[in-house]
């Protein structure tokens, strides 16, 4: 397995060139471009004026965690005027991977179109320069998402993968767990397998914020989970629920807590604090460093990441056959078997072969996208 | 035949991955592979749960080896297990903001077992317990067991002496004691003791203390006082936070000031406040849970007021109606630190989290009985009959603490911040 060593030091396992937009003003144009340049990805601005303090923060370091992720080789970083992209290239730990091109320095369009298709085919040619490096599982950071789960989520699907993760931490890799909301009612068994003091403290303070953000806006988190669909389900309890969807991160010791758009900077298992929503989610694992994400789905969810190839993987034979274009792994015969060496080992061997290139499903059908939360408004 | 996994070797239940009838047999598998039989007493639908043991009400439902809530009732092996059986740990607490309640003796318990983890002298570890059970029994959440992990951090720095040798000096009715670095605490209540001893034969005794460490409530301390038929007076200074606006370094610490007096057993007069506008401890709490900070609360290194979180982390907290506030605290800076001889403003020295800084803060203490004093009676009672609105049923000052009191002592038990008491556990 290759990996392309990048400007400061790490690994990744695919050669993206992003056109991103600094701000949402100037996505049309990046659209344009990345149209004419087959190959390129496309990374749309959320917003990006007018968002004040925290929120704008949250948002630079989402920009230009996309920037320093592993998986991109180069930049082209389009915006309308110097400050919207200076500001996410001061973020950035790999400044001179990125190109920056402003409307406001530009003749027109049209000559940004022009700046931007030159620059891209620079970079392409110097692709061949990259230096290559073997890429062992320890040099892997694994992003776990759920999505639309159902019983067979909680059952076959997430407890196959949390065999894996352990497997990976064991062999000195990384993973990245999130939706802290989703571990409500769970906590005990996390704080069992913290570290540190320091950690089961921050576990305790991050699940708790996600459930008093939902008391503040009237959402009674014990009241609408387990959902009518999941009682009927057999789930009984918010505690079964979430332990179910906290089963896909193992038996593991947690390292620690990264805050929403921090850097993975060690080796371990992290719990990531960002809001459960699959596209904002798979932006932030992003954001923090992981290579692939896997994503589990009883009832079915589409979506991938343009940046980490997302292996979808359901336990649930009806999800598969519909979503057959969308769905990379079926884990439905572990019903039978009742093995969850073998869910994992199907699991790794889908990692292995995307790390070697392999195209997922929704990389494949291009049903790829991203989205920065964002918890204030606009002025 | 139907299928069941156990995830967990610790279960007592498993998920059906098929529907049985009553009375049919189901396949139990094993997270290795192994498996056994069981009957199922009723029909159970996929996905639905089957119990695997006798499980007796109240006892945990087991799944993924962690407790999914409690029994309702009895439950025999092989009947369907959900939510008429089950009962949630959220159930009847949907509110997560609300407390958790904890019995009396085991919170008891749990206090001690951090201190005998930390500390062995038996004397500071009584007065310890003591303090803090009484500060979460009168409900003081800023000053209660939410202080205990910074107190900890303090032990292990070794920014605290846990061995002190304590010195008393009288003067006609003057004390001074040099509290060599222990607990504030303890530099209290044994500083109570000696003026207990002297305080029949003279009219009122001052005593100044220096070389101490955060004490937690004024009003503690002056309650215990007033138990000597004084009415009396506390305070403290400490590590500057507080300015004017317009400021841009703190100058001073938001000192507490306490004037109690006893009305009858266990209920106190107990006027107790800082002289910020919040207190640090409420602007972090709101920084670590998210919470808007509300203008003219905090402001940043400039003298501005801010909202801003980062901002506000090391903001400089702002005083009681700006100059009178900060006036006042000056004023109690004057009774400690200047008349005790200790470190004064800046001086004294931030106790940060890791550092090894000696805190030398100084206390002051003003006890005065009188023959024409009798106790506050009177003012309570005609407090009593002045006109408000049903809200504000507290009407004397520590009038709320005494009615937690009551509650907690009749009740053995308290409600505790969920996230203050999981944090003591993990101490």
């Amino acid at each position: 397995m290759d990996g392309y060593i990048r400007s400061d030091k790490k690994l990744g396992i695919r050669n993206h060139i992003l056109i991103m937009s600094a701000a949402d003003n100037v996505n049309p144009l990046s659209r344009i471009i990345s149209k004419k340049i087959k190959g390129s990805i496309f990374v749309p601005a959320s917003y990006g004026r007018g968002q004040l303090g925290n929120d704008h923060k949250n948002y630079l370091k989402i920009m230009s965690g996309i920037i320093d992720n592993p998986n991109v080789y180069k930049t082209i970083l389009i915006s309308m005027d110097g400050d919207s992209a200076d500001w996410i290239i001061n973020e950035s730990n790999r400044k001179k991977d990125i190109h920056k091109i402003t409307l406001m320095d530009n003749k027109n369009m049209n000559s940004c179109i022009k700046e931007a298709i030159k620059i891209y085919e620079v970079f392409k040619k110097n692709k061949k320069y990259i230096k290559k490096k073997l890429f062992n599982l320890r040099d892997l950071v694994l992003g776990l998402e759920c999505g639309g789960s159902d019983t067979t989520s909680g059952l076959i699907a997430n407890p196959s993968l949390g065999f894996f993760v352990d497997k990976l931490i064991i062999n000195n890799g990384s993973a990245i767990f999130s939706e802290p909301v989703e571990c409500l009612g769970g906590e005990e068994s996390l704080i069992k397998r913290c570290s540190s003091r320091k950690v089961k403290q921050k576990i305790t303070n991050v699940i708790e914020k996600y459930a008093k953000i939902a008391i503040k806006n009237g959402v009674d988190l014990n009241g609408v989970n387990p959902t009518p669909d999941n009682i009927r389900g057999g789930l009984s309890t918010i505690e079964e629920k979430s332990l179910g969807a906290i089963s896909k991160s193992g038996n593991s010791k947690i390292s620690g807590v990264l805050d929403f758009g921090e850097r993975l900077k060690n080796k371990g298992l992290y719990l990531l604090d960002a809001p459960a929503a699959a596209v904002e989610n798979l932006t932030s694992l992003v954001a923090s460093g992981c290579h692939v994400i896997i994503f589990t789905t009883g009832g079915g969810n589409p979506v991938g990441n343009p940046i980490a190839p997302t292996i979808k993987v359901t336990a649930n034979k009806h999800t598969f056959k519909k979503f057959k274009d969308l769905i990379d792994i079926d884990l439905s015969e572990i019903l039978e078997t009742l093995d969850y060496n073998i869910g994992s080992l199907k699991i790794e061997k889908e990692i292995i072969n995307v790390i070697k290139g392999k195209t997922t499903a929704s990389e494949k059908n291009n049903y790829l996208e991203t989205n920065i939360s964002r918890f204030g408004p606009s002025i | 035949m139907i299928k069941a996994i156990k995830i967990k070797n610790n279960d007592n239940v498993a998920t059906l991955i098929g529907n049985v009838k009553a009375n049919g047999l189901v396949n139990i598998f094993n997270n290795d592979g192994s498996s056994y039989k069981i009957k199922a007493k009723e029909k159970i639908l996929f996905g639905h749960k089957i119990s695997i043991k006798k499980i007796k009400a109240n006892a945990n439902i087991i799944k993924y080896n962690s407790s999914i809530g409690t029994a309702k009732k009895n439950i025999d092996q092989g009947c369907h297990v959900h939510t008429e059986e089950i009962r949630s740990h959220y159930d009847k607490n949907n509110n997560l903001e609300k407390l958790i309640k904890v019995s009396l003796p085991l919170l008891k318990k749990k206090i001690s077992l951090v201190l005998n983890k930390y500390i062995s002298n038996k004397d500071i570890k009584k007065i310890l317990l003591n303090y803090f059970l009484e500060a979460e029994m009168k409900g003081v959440k800023t000053h209660g067991i939410r202080r205990l992990p910074l107190i900890i951090d303090r032990i292990v720095n070794k920014s605290i002496n846990l061995n002190p040798k304590m010195t008393y000096r009288w003067k006609g009715s003057m004390l001074t004691v040099d509290a060599d670095n222990t607990f504030g605490h303890f530099a209290m209540i044994k500083s109570i003791e000696e003026i207990k001893k002297k305080i029949s034969s003279k009219i009122s005794v001052t005593c100044s203390i220096k070389n101490s460490t955060h004490f937690g409530y004024a009003g503690y301390y002056s309650s215990k006082i007033s138990d000597l038929n004084c009415i009396s007076i506390v305070t403290s200074n400490g590590p500057p936070l507080m300015s004017p606006i317009g400021y841009k370094e703190p100058v001073v610490s938001n000192s507490p000031l306490a004037i109690s007096a006893k009305i009858s057993e266990n209920k106190y007069f107990e006027a107790d406040f800082a002289t910020s506008v919040t207190s640090r401890s409420n602007i972090l709490n709101a920084i670590n849970n998210n919470l808007l900070i509300n203008e003219g609360l905090i402001m940043n290194k400039k003298g501005v007021m801010t909202t801003n979180k980062d901002e506000a982390k090391n903001g400089i907290l702002i005083p009681l109606e700006n100059f009178k506030g900060y006036a006042l605290a000056l004023g109690l800076e004057l009774l400690t630190g200047v008349l005790a001889g200790g470190p004064i403003l800046k001086e004294i020295k931030h106790k940060d989290k890791n550092s090894k800084n000696l805190e030398k803060i100084s206390h002051f203490i003003l006890a005065i009985k009188n023959n024409n004093y009798k106790s506050p009676t009177k003012l309570v009672n005609m407090l009593a009959n002045s006109k408000r609105n049903k809200r504000n049923q507290n009407y004397w000052p520590g009038m709320r603490k005494y009615i937690n009191f009551v509650k907690s002592k009749k009740t053995q038990s308290i409600h505790l911040n969920k996230i203050d008491y999981t944090n003591l556990i993990n101490l």
